[in-house]
């Protein structure tokens, strides 16, 4: 499997890889001091990133030349570029392996993207619990600093760049990009309405880009590698590698970075199978706010933008959880929409009302107080958050909702009729509170 | 200096002010809330008041932060923190068990603390943790990941002779 970690995850099974010797000696650092020495033209790399065929790495799939095209370079004031490191969706674990174990090419990255932009000033925003994160991505800008390679003047190029980590405090919305911004100007992080767009009016009312994590720590291999060879790695709308973090019922979970376009069998073999021999039910390919797909579905598909798509869901952030015959659907919705309900940021009244409503009525399903036509009604309250809030964790509910019921109707109108008695639980002994738990769980630690 | 934010406190703050422009220290206001919650364990009205007053912001925008983040604690809790992550990943995965486990070794449900204060237990959302379901995190910095019931124990026994790395 030699096409495994050829970009962001490239260098993780060196020694103490996260150093900047390290990373000199796989040739980290070589396309930052390239453009400073010989100031390449801004948009020479934007047209480098282009051709690329990157696109966003944070859930929503934007194409990345063209985000760096909207922030105005020339306009004279202060402009900042935001890394996105909240890694929050549940089910996605990719960006906390970049943070500890390649920081250095995130933190070039980021100089690239921000010598782009015009940008003398970077944030790196980490979620509060990644304290270990954060001490590595603070070595590295201090090793980076001490090299010249960032801070004043950098390399006698007359560049200035500074680059800031700071550390949220608990907060799945923060992620959204707008509720980041208010999250570093230290309020709460409510998403701004939009217009106007970051790239005109950002952090402190600047001119500002946002991206993720991973989206920019594969900048620095796509300038030394070329844009055509990391086209090339993916398929003709989706350039390049994913990271997939690989987790549910599967014999061995793992965080794999593979070429766009992979199938979605092959991914599952890399991840040990389906557990105990069971059977595959259903797949959430891209973190739990994208769509359900059915194990039919996902046996056929490529794991890019559009195929993905093609089945009615989205790559999102990568984070594929797979469920196995054991898995109560109803269960499984109710456990994703206690997060809603608890993270709704509350300030648009569809999703802070809707939440609650949507996890009361599987919460009663589940205790077996649901009433005839609460299926429909579920389903009623969650369409109709969609499209109706600033931000799109409105989808987040209304899409795994929507998606859940129209696969798995007949378990949501079972446990209807059957006061609370799931239609899975029924057929295999268990399967309740979708825990195997322990027993699972040391079965496969011996494979 | 006020006698909630010591010296070594507040040079910690000043760090994070020094992030941000000069005359955006509210900024800070995240960070200074975890630096005094980190000395004080949970935060009452008079840390409000004396973040407040530290980075010169009012008083009930620095409320605003404190009851809009998770990782502050406005009630009580022990000298440290046990977080079982909940999320769909790790239930997939027996997070419940794990819960249940838990509160079984220290003899408290969730939500709880230990009689001798030491042990705050809690439910955390997904903690990035997915691929080595089920997970737990300690004073919302120490990842423990594809947790078994031995590896609980042993990591409860630490926390208890406080000799935990
Ligand atoms: C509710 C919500 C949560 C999000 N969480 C994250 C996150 O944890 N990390 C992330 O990079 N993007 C997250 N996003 C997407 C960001 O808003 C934004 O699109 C992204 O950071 C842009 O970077 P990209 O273009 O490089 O993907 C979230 C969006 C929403 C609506
Ligand atoms: S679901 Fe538990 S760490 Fe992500």
């Amino acid at each position: 499997m030699n096409s495994l970690n050829q970009v962001c995850l490239r260098n993780t099974d060196t020694d103490q890889s996260w150093t900047l010797e390290a990373y000199e000696s796989i040739g980290g650092y070589s396309a930052w001091r390239k453009i400073l020495k010989e100031k390449t033209d801004p948009n020479l790399i934007i047209e480098q990133i282009k051709k690329s065929g990157l696109r966003g790495r944070g859930g929503a799939g934007f194409a990345t030349g063209l985000k760096w095209s909207f922030v105005d370079r020339d306009n004279p004031t202060q402009k900042y570029l935001v890394c996105n490191s909240d890694e929050g969706e549940p089910g996605t674990c990719k960006d906390t392996l970049i943070l500890t174990l390649n920081p250095h090419q995130l933190i070039e990255g980021i100089a690239i993207c921000a010598y782009v932009m015009g940008a003398t000033k970077a944030y790196n925003y980490l979620r509060g619990e990644f304290i270990l994160h954060y001490k590595r991505c603070e070595a590295a800008i201090k090793e980076a600093t001490e090299k010249n390679l960032l801070g004043a003047d950098c390399l006698g190029s007359g560049v200035d760049i500074e680059i800031f980590n700071v550390l949220g405090a608990g907060s799945y919305i923060v992620g959204e990009e707008t509720a980041m911004l208010e999250s570093l100007e230290g309020k709460r992080g409510m998403p701004r309405y939009k217009p106007p767009f970051p790239a005109m009016h950002g952090l402190y009312g600047k001119p500002t880009t946002i991206n993720n994590t991973e989206t920019l720590a594969s900048v620095p291999v796509i300038l030394e590698k070329g844009a055509d060879w990391f086209a090339e790695l993916g398929t003709e709308r989706s350039g390049g590698t994913k990271i997939f973090c690989i987790s549910g019922h599967v014999n061995k979970p793992g965080v794999f970075e593979v070429p766009l376009g992979t199938p979605f069998k092959d991914l599952l073999e890399m991840a040990g199978g389906i557990r105990q021999g069971r059977k595959l039910k259903a797949v959430i390919p891209g973190g739990t706010s994208m769509k359900l797909i059915n194990a039919n579905d996902s046996l056929d598909m490529k794991m890019d933008y559009s195929d993905i798509a093609s089945k009615g869901s989205a790559l999102g952030s990568g984070g594929v959880i797979i469920m196995d015959d054991s898995t109560c659907m109803v269960q499984a919705l109710c456990h994703m929409m206690r997060f809603y309900e608890e993270e709704s940021c509350g300030q648009c009244t569809p999703c802070r009302e809707g939440s609650g409503w949507v996890y009361g009525i599987l919460k009663d399903m589940l205790a077996g107080k649901a009433k005839p036509g609460d299926v429909d009604e579920l389903y009623r309250v969650a369409k109709n958050i969609e499209g109706r809030t600033i931000c799109a964790f409105g989808e987040a509910i209304s899409w795994p909702v929507t998606s859940f019921v129209d696969l798995f109707r007949e378990e949501f109108e079972f446990i209807v009729a059957n006061n609370g008695k799931s239609m899975v639980e029924s057929k295999l002994p268990g399967a309740n509170h979708l825990a195997f738990g322990w027993p699972a769980y040391e079965q496969r630690d011996k494979l | 200096m006020s006698q909630i934010i010591n010296e070594k406190m507040a040079k910690e703050i000043d760090k994070w002010v020094a992030k941000f422009p000069s005359d955006k220290k509210k900024s800070a206001v995240l960070m200074a809330l975890r630096i005094v919650q980190d000395e004080y364990k949970w935060l009452k009205k008079e840390h409000v008041q004396a973040v407040a007053d530290y980075l010169d912001v009012p008083n009930t925008e620095v409320g605003e932060v404190l009851t809009f983040y998770s990782l502050y604690q406005q009630k009580p809790v022990g000298n440290h923190t046990v977080k079982v992550c909940t999320s769909l990943s790790c239930c997939l995965n027996g997070a419940y068990s794990v819960l249940g486990y838990v509160e079984n070794e220290l003899g408290i449900k969730c939500g709880q603390t230990t009689k001798d204060g030491q042990i705050t237990l809690q439910e955390a959302e997904c903690i990035a943790a997915c691929a080595d379901a089920p997970a737990m995190i300690i004073d919302d910095k120490d990842f423990y990941r594809r947790v078994t019931p031995e590896k609980v124990k042993e990591i409860i026994s630490n926390i208890k002779d406080g000799d935990r790395p």
